[in-house]
């Protein structure tokens, strides 16, 4: 039968608009408003009659969290959610596959291809992160001058609050999201990931929370920066609403991430692929991820409550009717302090990953790397106490929380002796990944030693709730975890995209950084000692060549980022150089396989035969048999 | 056509014992999720109660509704009891046997979902009225809406595929090792996946039964 003979053998082509009544982010964005407005003007407005609390005020907390939730479910319906489970609620018989077509339309619908997953993860996080980053802009210009000038108090806390609560819901995700979802599944040697429709959920989840977070700014603000503590929110304006419930989605979506994980991790390695030949990143996956299912509900729970206050007049936290303000922070940093190594811990094992591949030897101390990981994410349940040293906490209670915040730093360390070992007498090349990865052991390490003074309750006397905090925060989560996500983007952009991003222009991004990351936060140290109160936007005047110089590094950290969407639009637009199969000769799983990675992943169901750290033995065998015999994976227990 | 082909040999060709595996391990790591959720509102209960210097925790006027609370202990508890004798049917007579008491099972949830409801609504205080109204309200409306709906769901979708294909033959022996303690060979998914969903239950049944005995008989 030749071609000619039957002409239209693919599908009809129909025009593009009957595709927007499918399941997609239109009919989600569509069904997202609709749900809005019923909850709103029906049943918000229904429910709150002859409330007076609600009714005659000039913010009825009912009707506008009755349209917030409601046009969640709206999105979720609209992207076709429901569809799966009503049709199981009906008898239809289980399937895992979901929208696993080609081509650019299935990135705005719920496919449950752990690729495409991660993709989207991907230009999501960044999204809201170009988002967050330019209210940190903002912020720093309105403290050009000590006095306020461009924004009044009320909006500039807004301003912070907005920021600090995006970057930390984002970040969650910005190393297991992108990477997690796509790699975790190919480096364990799956074909999927063991739940791809909560996978796809999980994902999102994300743009809701984020587009409803961004709704505070028409719902008059919110003034409690991102820890949102009661009761000043119990009693704030409607935006707070926004910040609870944004950040209770992005609580369920990081539980989500986290369970999916390890099951794939527990059930889903391929025959060969033991405890000990998983690769480092993995652990550092598996370590997140039990934080993110065992503290995330907690949060969950703690948003809920402060809700329930707002809208359904309950007093869990008003003093003067029995409720206690403490009890929203022990529990916000029940999840708070697990947070902080939910964002740490994925970063130090994509820097563990990139070490080895750019000093050609194996990783040094695997065990030890994963011992440090582990002891990490259990001693972090034992800590929160520190962020409440100077609030009025039972003073006996101090020791023991200043001992086991101390005790956290050991196996920290662990991880930066497998650096140092790793890269003793290696063969470094310094490539762009490897730059950023050795740039957040330097960063890390002033994170962590400024960390010391803060859980040390006599010192953080002084410091709490000053500058000093906000520069140690964010020489570990944006010295660690934003400089590893960028180090993992430049090492897995050719195998994700097919693309090899530009190294000069790379390298240019990565120095800009680094210089300008340092001048920003390392002069915050001073100003936080000084005295400078964080979340005011008012300072004293001797303050202010410091503050001036933080505020013109800070846009050069900016530049920065704009360097890296040219280097974006450049290398896969304009230069557009096709890397070659392994452009920086890793042994792990991933680069053996075809780029793109094809939807299975593998044809066959591959066989583990070796470590992926073997570097420098000649005699080391490929770490996966693509196409084993049958005999080949009955003795890898398979 | 060809990817196609390529496509259906994946994993959807793949065999039930997968997903069982993943369901059995899923469902213990969703109870440890759980434990923290519910651990939340138990924080919550002993801190405020603790706390409590002015006897605003309870004040007299708050009655405790126990009629209803009763009610739904007694659902929730049947049906777990019914959940364990559906899956041992299921083990020595098979799914015909497993269906009838599951069915009551699902239908036991239901009932304890309208008598949570009924008790909502006739609520003798408001949630405002102090510290343990305020736990009361949390708890039993998380327990309601997270316990009880997701159980709900999952039995269903069991009970109602099971209906449904009661008249095909059952699929081939598969083993599953590991997943089932080690019993060796059983035959389709729903075996796994209703041992998995009774681990599941019986789990939450303890959570009401301490439910139970804070809100209820020490309030
Ligand atoms: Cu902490």
């Amino acid at each position: 039968m030749s071609a000619a003979a039957i002409p239209a053998a693919g599908p009809v082509r129909e025009p593009w608009w009957r595709g927007l009544g499918r399941f997609n982010v239109f009919t989600g964005i569509v069904l997202g408003i609709g749900g809005y407005l019923i909850g709103a003007l029906v049943i918000g407005h229904v429910l709150s009659k002859g409330i007076p609390a609600q009714t005659e005020t000039n913010q009825n907390d009912i009707e506008f969290v009755c349209g917030i939730l409601l046009g969640i479910v709206g999105f979720l319906v609209g992207m076709g959610f429901l569809n799966y489970p009503i049709a199981r609620l009906t008898g239809a018989a289980p399937t895992l596959r979901e929208k696993e077509e080609k081509g650019i339309a299935r990135y705005f619908t719920l496919c449950t291809d752990h690729k495409v997953v991660g993709i989207q993860y991907l230009w999501g996080v960044l999204f809201f992160f170009l988002v967050a980053g330019l209210n940190a802009m903002l912020i720093r210009t309105q403290l050009l001058y000590p006095t306020e000038h461009f924004w009044s108090a009320d909006n500039y806390i807004t301003l912070v609050g907005l920021h600090g609560t995006m970057m930390m819901m984002m970040t969650t995700s910005m190393v297991l999201g992108p990477f997690g979802n796509y790699f975790v599944p190919v480096m364990v040697g799956a074909k999927r990931m063991a739940f791809p429709r909560i996978e796809a959920l999980s994902f999102w989840l994300l743009p809701v929370a984020g587009v409803v977070l961004l709704a505070a700014v028409g719902a008059k603000g919110f003034p409690t920066g991102w820890t949102g503590y009661a009761n000043l929110s119990v009693q704030a304006k409607l935006g707070m609403d926004c910040y609870l419930i944004s950040f209770a989605l992005i609580g369920i979506s990081m539980a989500l991430v986290g369970f999916n994980m390890l099951v794939t991790v527990y059930t889903m390695r391929a025959p060969g692929m033991t405890w000990t030949r998983l690769p480092i990143f993995v652990w550092s996956v598996i370590a997140t991820a039990f934080l993110q299912l065992l503290a995330a509900p907690v949060l969950i729970a703690g948003m809920s409550l402060v809700l329930l206050d707002r809208v359904v007049g309950t007093t869990f936290f008003m003093p003067f009717s029995g409720g206690s303000p403490f009890l929203y922070e022990n529990l916000f940093w029940f999840f708070g302090h697990p947070e902080v190594y939910i964002l740490a811990l994925p970063g130090f094992g994509l820097v563990l990953e990139i070490l080895p591949v750019f000093s050609r030897k194996p990783l040094w101390g695997y065990r030890l790397a994963v011992a440090g990981l582990m002891g990490v994410a259990l001693l972090s349940f034992f800590v929160w106490q520190h962020h409440l040293f100077v609030s009025g906490i039972n003073p006996d209670l101090r020791p023991f929380f200043m001992f086991t915040t101390e005790l956290i730093s050991i196996p920290t360390a662990l991880v930066f002796l497998n650096a140092m070992g790793t890269l003793f007498r290696g063969k470094i090349r310094f490539s762009v990944p490897m730059l950023f990865a050795l740039a957040l052991f330097f960063n890390f390490f002033i994170g962590g030693a400024s960390g010391v003074f803060l859980s040390d309750a006599p010192s953080d006397v002084s410091t709490h709730g000053s500058f000093f905090v906000m520069a140690h925060f964010h020489y570990t989560i944006m010295g660690g975890l934003v400089f590893a996500f960028f180090g993992g983007l430049f090492y897995w952009f050719p195998k994700m995209f097919g693309v090899h991003l530009n190294e000069k222009l790379g390298k240019l991004q990565f120095w800009l950084f680094f210089i300008f990351f340092n001048l920003t936060f390392f002069p915050l140290f001073a100003v936080g000692m000084l005295g400078q109160p964080r979340r005011v936007s008012a300072y004293s005047p001797s303050l202010q060549w410091l503050n001036d110089w933080v505020t013109a590094a800070a846009y050069m950290i900016g530049l920065s980022f704009a360097v890296f969407v040219v280097n974006v639009v450049y290398s896969c637009f304009f230069e557009r150089r096709r890397p070659e199969a392994n452009p920086w000769h890793s042994k792990g799983i991933e680069w053996q396989l075809p780029t793109p990675i094809p939807v299975d992943n593998f044809e066959r169901v591959p066989v583990i035969n070796a470590s992926p750290y073997e570097y420098g033995t000649p005699e080391a065998p490929l770490v996966a048999n693509l196409n084993p015999s049958h005999a080949e994976v009955v003795a890898a227990g398979g | 056509m060809q990817e196609m082909g390529f496509q259906t040999a994946g994993y959807e060709a793949e065999p039930p014992e997968v997903m069982a595996r993943n369901i059995n391990v899923g469902v213990r790591l969703l109870s440890a999720a759980m434990v923290s959720f519910f651990g939340a509102f138990l924080f919550a209960y002993v801190y405020l109660k603790e706390r409590d210097a002015g006897a605003v925790w309870r004040p007299s006027s708050v009655k405790v509704p126990t009629g209803t609370g009763i009610g739904v202990l007694a659902c929730v508890l049947v049906s777990a009891l019914l959940t364990g004798v559906a899956v041992d049917a299921l083990r020595r007579r098979g799914e015909g046997a497993w269906r009838g008491p599951a069915a009551i099972s699902l239908l036991l949830i239901y009932a304890a979902l309208g008598v949570q409801c009924y008790q909502w609504a006739s609520l003798p205080f408001t949630p405002g009225s102090g510290p343990y109204a305020s736990v009361f309200v949390a708890w039993t409306g998380f327990y309601g809406g997270v316990a009880l709906l997701t159980s709900i769901y999952w039995l269903q979708t069991m009970v109602t595929g099971s209906f449904r294909t009661r008249h095909v033959p059952a699929g081939p022996v598969v083993s599953v090792a590991g997943a089932a303690g080690g019993e060796g060979a059983i035959s389709g998914r729903i075996q796994v996946e209703a041992r998995s969903f009774a681990f599941y239950w019986y789990f939450l049944a303890g959570v009401q039964v301490v439910t139970f005995l804070l809100l209820y008989v020490v309030a």
